[in-house]
């Protein structure tokens, strides 16, 4: 033996590649060859949650990173995407050099004096030629809020151009309207604490489990053994997870609640002393909600009118209930209403401005709050409206702007703007860090509509989005990691992220890219104080001086970055009485923003999607999140080989065993899945999630929108992605 | 580079926008101050100093045990499947936290989807179970696992390891991963070095719901059936290696629940040096044994010269074809230069019985090669003889046993070596090796090759006897074989109930089947055309007085090659439809 064990190696260097020593920084062990010589935070930039990570340096580049045990959005954890973040960063496909088409059509390097040119000489020409409404931006979520106000700055009061929406469209703007419209302004009322304070938490169309599991964790650390009831038609792993599952009919949800509405008033089971003293509109509300009797619903919605009474029995007043959605709600063609419909709800239990309440809206992208804020899109900058003259003098005195640099006119939105590209009203498109060619509902008709452009500038980390490769011009951009600014997270935490990696070539952060474009358009002067991000940062606090989302007692990043973020509002004023408390929820008060003090009712009668299921195309589509390991259309997350191996490479469809057997199709067969607009071939995946008449398809694969109805929201002209006719076929 | 402040920067902008402000000089600056400012990783020198950074310890001190092992106790993972969401966070985090290279990580998640009821979506994460009786290490031929003493972690030694892939063949649960680059195996080691510093592993202290936790275990059989079993929908059977990890759950899995790859077929992976090595060495083995049945049958009665030629052409050959066997094992290794240790777990793993066995043919090959050399009646001895000068060198000529037993122990040799060999493979957990005769395959393989081989040796010198023989043999065990390998078809509508014994294997020889006629199809259908041809070719050419010519040794050729082409194909499906078991996995 002694022989033996001479002849084993225990040691040598295929050993030592994996050794671990102490990492030092309260990091415990970690890979010897990835000791850092200092550590930095910086929060995640993919989802709304807004994860803290604490980044391992060496010699000024991030090398590792892991979660901050010490934010107190995630407390140490983080999903698959965010131990992952600094992996799209060094992808192959990064665009490092603005790339310019010639005269023969191809894609040319150029420099970024020659990109510039190039970028004002086509958008000057084309507004002067087709007036200031012949362009328009898409933008996004994903970039800090700093850099959304530059850009909503420079379009509309630098370039004079009128038109922009952002990708914020597609997740938030349902959320943003409902709360404007109830609560006076776009205001989610809750902090993550709530999570844990809650006796029943109530998720509606929301999976956190895998869409949010750093929120699934916040559940998960309750200790009050609460009810956690789930409103969604698909078996997911948040109702698998849950105290009862409610499998209700796809877009039933109005309904659903109204008729708990209808028998909390029946049994008087209200907060009426809240109802009086904060609300308005209740008894029309009421009066609207008698005709949803138990029986009614139970029909409407495929529940059981027992589950129904046993659904509003545990939301009545006298416990700490909660209301969470996502995007089963903000994705429908009655979104606005359904999320006005969840806070009514509240209203009348009272379940607002208490530990552990709140109609709470779970936000999709890192900086969707940022964008409806500050992105002066549908908003003029602050939450202020374009067509309130007093908004817009406000706007002009503190940006010491002539008044009629302000557009006193709405933008149009996104379907909207698509709809002009397409009818020819708007010639030029810029697009900034998303990628709607393949995320746009109905995209089927998108390559002809962004083929009728005249000019498509394309700014992002990566030459290869879907979008991208229709490009006239491509503008390098530094992603995340590359450069810093703050994201406002779905609890309305302001929280910072740095500049942790050189970004390759010569991408630019976009605020530089903006600052660029202004001096080359002649407009430099707008951001004559700002040089970095710190500095639009300040703009952002006098902009938000007075307005509910006061930040102007915020001394700076290096504050936000030692409290562990801030949430909004922090006044001045409030400074006054020292730091920020690092849990804060809204409405404590009862007082809401709009003229009245009041929260409104709000509602309209629920109808049917605009396409049913019928002989021809028998079941209906649900569209959602896959897998915690791909955000969106994984032009990031398919840049990590780790990420890669967690979720399903080929686009895959859930469909219950029954409908399967109908197309005789096998479990893991392909089958081609047909709407009107189009098809797509995925692989089945025999499951009892969905129920018979359904099928789900994740979001996340190429095509899966050529599917899909493009309907609108009429209030916040959201498009409803999770509704649509297809017929199944054996490939 | 022209560097302006910054006001004067502004100053001289011009206020009013014409066609284009562009102003070529003053905006290279603003772009050169930009790229400038892009380089400077600015926020990280301001912050980075915070120094009150709470570790990681409050989260998980309740997942780990209050003390270490004890006599009779190992480490285990302990999984509570209902707080398990599926977020896979501890998978990334194996992945950073370990420094594993590019998409690298120990520990996977599957999915256990429940086609009827209303249950689930279940997943299940896994890491290397650090079996009581772990088979990647009985199997491993340069013990290059340790199940240390005081904790039960199987660590894997990767200086030790020479890359012969045995281990991944033998763990059920498909843990060990081959790093291509590095040419050897990687698996989890629980974090071992944490552990033993008080810190959890890197998936315990990831996991954003507690689920996974270090527990001690007493290292006793676990109960398949009961609450803290090992009873996962399409897991492999846990006696096999009697697993430690715990999966918890209020909840009863449902019956019929399958992983979510269940009805994927999965093509396994080749190992195109094994095909070659096996095919070969058998080539070498029945080609033994049809030389020295030819010896002994039919060379008294042949021409004395030409037959002279083949007592020691043959064995040469014999002896070649193994060595070549031995050389194209070696491409298989991620570190061939390490092989030489391949014999040193000869007292439990098959591989290195395999290789003391290989080796013992090829010294007794080389013996019989010897004889053939210089034994009586060799030409080579005839050839010095004629030469007076060394007639008084020349060695004493051999007793007459000597050459029959160095034949009989070579034969012998080859018989055991051919068996080590099966033993391998039927030594695994994978169905189709141990129940669908892995030795029959592989005997047969060395009854078509070998006579075959030697029938065309003995053509090329012009030798006629014995040739209809040995290819009637060849035929006979071609069609032997072909119904050996495709009775396996038989079980491709196999629907075992999950009680039923042998369930498992069941399973598995049902997915090796649809293998077969699926994604293996076309390679199936060659396999069984060159099959049938050698054997028919055979038949026919034995048919009738055989005559040593051009053209019937040109024909035994291509006999020959087709056997080869049929026998590699078949040895490419026995590896490519050898369904492996593993945990329950997501598509």
């Amino acid at each position: 033996m002694m022989i033996l064990s001479r002849l084993r190696e225990f040691d040598g260097p295929l050993t030592r590649d994996l050794v671990r020593l102490p990492g030092q920084f309260g990091l415990g062990q970690v890979p010897k060859k990835l000791t850092p010589d200092a550590v930095t935070t910086s929060v995640c930039g993919y989802c709304s949650t807004g994860c803290g990570l604490k980044v391992h340096m060496r010699e000024g580049q991030a090398i590792n990173l892991s979660a901050d045990p010490g934010y107190p959005v995630n407390m140490g954890m983080a999903c698959p995407k965010g131990w992952e973040a600094l992996a799209p960063l060094e992808a192959s496909d990064r665009a490092t050099v603005p790339l310019v088409k010639n005269a023969a059509g191809v894609m040319q390097p150029a420099s970024w004096s020659e990109a510039l040119d190039a970028f004002v000489r086509k958008f000057r020409g084309i507004m002067e030629k087709h007036g200031p409404e012949s362009v328009a931006f898409l933008s996004t979520g994903q970039i800090p809020t700093e850099e959304m106000l530059l850009l909503g700055m420079l379009w509309k009061f630098g370039m004079g151009a009128l038109h922009g929406d952002a990708n914020t469209r597609q997740c938030m703007a349902t959320a943003h309207v409902a709360y404007k419209q109830s609560f006076g302004f776009d205001a989610p009322p809750f902090t993550y604490e709530d999570f844990e304070q809650s006796d029943v938490l109530v998720f509606i169309g929301a999976n956190p489990a895998i869409a949010h599991p750093i929120l699934w964790e916040r559940v998960m650390l309750n200790r009050r053994q609460p009810q956690i009831l789930v409103i969604d038609p698909r078996r997911t792993e948040t109702s698998a997870a849950a105290t009862r599952h409610f499998a209700l009919k796809p877009k039933s949800d109005l309904t659903l609640l109204y008729g708990l509405a209808h028998i909390l008033i029946r049994d008087q089971a209200l907060d009426q002393n809240y109802l009086a003293d904060h609300t308005e509109n209740f008894a029309a509300f009421a009066e609207a909600v008698k005709e949803f009797t138990p029986q009614a619903t139970s029909q409407a919605t495929g529940l059981d009118a027992q589950a129904i009474e046993d659904l509003a029995s545990a939301i009545r007043p006298g416990k700490r209930v909660s209301f969470w959605w996502t995007m089963g709600v903000n994705q429908s063609h009655e979104a606005v209403r359904t999320a006005q419909a969840i806070i009514a709800l509240c209203l009348m239990g009272g379940h607002i401005g208490k530990p552990g309440t709140g109609p709470n809206s779970i936000t999709g992208q890192a900086n969707a709050m940022g964008s409806r804020l500050f992105s002066n899109t549908t908003s003029l900058v602050g939450g202020r409206d374009f067509l309130s003259e007093a908004h817009r003098r406000e706007v002009a005195g503190i940006l010491d702007l002539p008044l009629d640099s302000i557009p006193a006119k709405n933008s149009l939105a996104y379907d909207e703007i698509l709809d002009a590209i397409k009818d020819g009203r708007i010639k030029g498109l810029w697009v900034v860090a998303t990628n709607p060619r393949h995320s746009w509902i109905g995209q089927g008709e998108l390559d002809q509509i962004l083929g009728r452009l005249d000019c498509l500038v394309v700014q992002d980390m990566y030459v290869s989005t879907d979008t991208a490769r229709l490009a006239d011009i491509i503008l390098p951009a530094a992603g995340w990691g590359e450069k810093e600014g703050t994201f406002i997270n779905s609890e309305r935490r302001l929280g910072l992220h740095k500049n942790l990696r050189r970004a390759p070539g010569q991408a630019l952060a976009d605020l530089h890219i903006f600052r660029l474009i202004a001096e080359a358009w002649g407009c430099g002067d707008l951001f004559k104080d700002v040089h970095q991000a710190e500095d639009a940062f300040r703009l952002m606090q006098k902009l938000s001086a007075g307005r509910p989302c006061d930040i102007t007692g915020i001394q700076g990043y290096a504050q936000i970055d030692r409290r562990g973020g801030i949430q909004w509002p922090y006044s001045a004023r409030a400074a006054e009485y020292g730091e920020p408390q690092t849990h804060r929820r809204l409405f404590e008060d009862g007082e809401f923003f709009t003229p009245s003090g009041k929260a409104k009712f709000l509602f309209d009668p629920p109808r049917n999607p605009g396409e049913m299921p019928d002989a021809e195309f028998p079941l209906v589509l649900l569209t959602g999140r896959g897998t915690s390991a791909q955000w969106h259309t994984g032009t990031r997350t398919s840049k990590s080989a780790v990420l890669r191996k967690l979720y399903p490479k080929e686009g895959y469809a859930e469909i219950h065993p029954e409908d399967a057997k109908k197309c005789g199709v096998g479990n893991q067969d392909w089958v081609i899945l047909r709407s009107r607009r189009g098809e797509l071939r995925l692989r089945a995946c025999l499951t009892a999630a969905v129920r018979p008449g359904q099928v789900f398809v994740p979001m996340h694969y190429e095509g899966v929108n050529a599917l899909t109805y493009p309907e609108f929201d009429p209030y916040s002209r959201q498009p409803s992605y999770k509704y649509c006719a297809v017929r199944l076929d054996k490939n | 580079m022209i560097k302006l402040n910054d006001t004067s920067f502004h100053d001289t902008q011009p206020s009013a926008p014409s066609l284009s402000a562009f102003v070529p000089g003053l905006l290279d600056a603003a772009i050169t101050q930009a790229l400038q400012r892009q380089g400077t990783l600015t926020a990280v020198d301001l912050f980075s100093s915070r120094s009150e950074i709470p570790a990681l310890e409050t989260w998980y001190r309740e997942l780990l045990p209050l003390q270490a092992p004890g006599p009779g106790e190992q480490y285990a993972f302990e999984v509570d499947l209902d707080r398990c969401s599926g977020c896979k966070a501890c998978v990334t985090a194996c992945h950073s936290l370990n420094g594993l290279d590019d998409g690298e990580s120990f520990r996977e998640v599957g999915l256990i989807l429940d086609p009827l009821a209303m249950k689930g979506p279940q997943h299940i994460t896994s890491a290397c179970h650090h079996c009581q009786d772990p088979e990647c290490s009985n199997g491993c031929p340069v013990l290059a696992y340790e199940k240390e003493a005081d904790t039960g972690i199987v660590k894997h030694l990767d200086d030790q390891c020479i890359g012969c892939e045995y281990c991944v063949l033998k763990c059920p649960y498909d843990v060990p991963k081959y790093h291509h680059d590095k040419g050897i195996v990687r698996k989890c080691d629980m974090c071992v070095g944490r552990l033993r510093a008080g810190e959890a592993p890197a998936c315990v202290q990831a996991c954003p719901t507690k689920a996974i936790r270090i527990t001690v275990v007493t290292v006793e059989i676990p109960d398949p059936k009961g609450p803290q079993g090992f009873a996962l929908p399409g897991s492999p059977d846990p006696k096999w290696t009697r697993p430690t990890t715990r999966y918890l759950s209020k909840k009863a899995l449902p019956d019929l629940a399958a992983s979510a790859d269940a009805g994927r077929l999965k093509v396994e992976q080749a190992h195109h040096p094994l095909v070659g090595m096996l095919v070969i060495s058998q080539a070498a083995f029945g080609f033994t044994w049809a030389a020295m049945a030819w010896k002994y049958l039919f060379a008294p009665a042949a021409d004395p010269l030409a037959s002279a030629m083949a007592a020691w052409l043959l064995p040469l050959l014999g002896f070649g074809v193994m060595q070549g066997a031995l050389l194209v094992s070696l491409a298989h290794l991620g570190r061939p230069h390490m092989a030489w240790k391949a014999w040193l777990n000869w007292r439990r793993s098959w591989l290195s019985r395999e290789v003391i066995a290989f080796s013992a043919f090829s010294g007794l090959a080389s013996l019989w090669v010897g004889v053939g050399l210089f034994g009586s009646g060799s030409p080579l001895l005839k050839a010095l003889s004629r030469w007076p000068a060394m007639a008084a060198w020349a060695p004493p000529p051999l007793p007459a046993w000597m050459p029959m037993a160095v034949d009989a122990l070579t034969a012998l040799s080859a018989a055991l070596a051919l068996t080590a060999s099966a033993m391998v493979y039927i030594d695994t957990p994978r169905a189709l090796w141990r129940r669908a005769a892995t030795w029959s395959r592989f005997f047969l393989t060395a009854l078509t090759l070998g006579p075959c081989l030697v029938a065309l040796t003995l053509l090329a010198l012009g030798l006629d006897e014995g040739i209809a023989a040995l290819l009637q043999v060849s035929a006979l065990a071609q069609i032997v074989k072909m119904a050996v390998e495709f009775s396996l078809i038989r079980y491709r509508h196999a629907n075992p109930s999950p009680e039923a014994s042998g369930f498992r294997d069941l399973e598995m020889l049902k997915r090796s089947a649809r293998l077969l006629l699926g994604p293996k199809r076309n390679l199936a259908w060659v396999r069984l055309a060159m099959g049938v041809v050698a054997a028919a070719g055979a038949l026919v050419l034995s048919a009738g007085p055989v005559a040593a010519n051009p053209i019937t040794a040109g024909l035994c050729a291509l006999l020959f090659l087709a056997t080869v082409a049929a026998d590699l194909l078949e040895r490419h499906l026995f590896f490519a439809t050898a369904s492996a078991p593993r945990m329950p996995g997501a598509f």
